[in-house]
């Protein structure tokens, strides 16, 4: 082992290399915060979307009625993740 | 996830530890034997570096043995993953038994890696307990 040892034994280069690990272990954990944010954003969208189009009253056929609803949901749901999206953000820097 | 889950719980309550001229910069977790892990949190400044170790239940370690266990754990775990070239995705915690198991992967062995690094491991510990945000006894 001798020559190839990591860090050639130094406690500065060993330090060095524990605090570099020690970040990639926080940016993981940022990372994880991101996408669960993300995710639960976009759950409350899908939820906040489903509860507005069950109040959006339609008239006609069943395809009047499909087209209305899909052009209901074309606004609600970025209007939603834009909604808990900001809420959330808000949220967080309260923390 | 549920390392993942401890680590930014308790980033979460190192944060206000930083001085106004400091950043919580990283973190890391062992778990020597007999003990509850241990999270020992790096604040960067122009000054340098400076470490905070908490418990489970992200209260300020005071005893100092312990956070220099914790430390020289991490140290050693630290070289001997280099050693066996092991590459990490996830967070990990440092325990004897993760040492023992990477170990098992070098061609020398664990005995002769660990004698090896045991020194400058221990110098690593010193820093920590040295430059601990908190009072340490």
């Amino acid at each position: 082992m001798e020559g190839g040892f990591p860090f050639g034994g130094d406690p500065e280069d060993l330090m060095r290399s524990l605090r570099e690990f020690a970040e990639q272990q926080a940016e993981h954990v940022q990372e994880a915060q991101r996408e669960q944010f993300a995710t639960l954003t976009l759950n409350t969208a899908v939820e906040l979307t489903a509860a507005a189009l069950a109040q959006v009253q339609t008239q006609g056929g069943v395809d009047q009625q499909a087209l209305s609803l899909r052009d209901a949901m074309r606004v609600l749901f970025p209007e939603a993740v834009a909604l808990v999206s900001a809420a959330r953000q808000g949220f967080m820097r309260e923390r | 996830m549920a390392l993942a889950d401890d680590l930014e719980r308790v980033s979460a309550s190192a944060e206000p530890f930083a001085d106004p001229n400091e950043r919580m910069s990283g973190i890391l977790a062992a778990q020597p034997l007999g003990a509850s892990p241990v999270y020992l949190c790096s604040f960067e400044s122009e000054t340098g570096t400076a470490w905070l170790a908490l418990d489970d239940e992200a209260r300020p370690l005071t005893d100092a043995s312990l956070v220099h266990e914790a430390a020289s754990l991490a140290a050693l775990v630290e070289v001997v993953e280099e050693l066996a070239g092991v590459e990490l995705r996830e967070p990990r915690l440092a325990t004897n038994a993760y040492l023992d198991e990477i170990g098992s992967r070098l061609e020398g062995g664990l005995a002769a890696a660990v004698e090896q690094a045991f020194p400058a491991a221990e110098a690593v510990a010193e820093q920590v307990v040295e430059r601990h945000k908190t009072p340490l006894a």
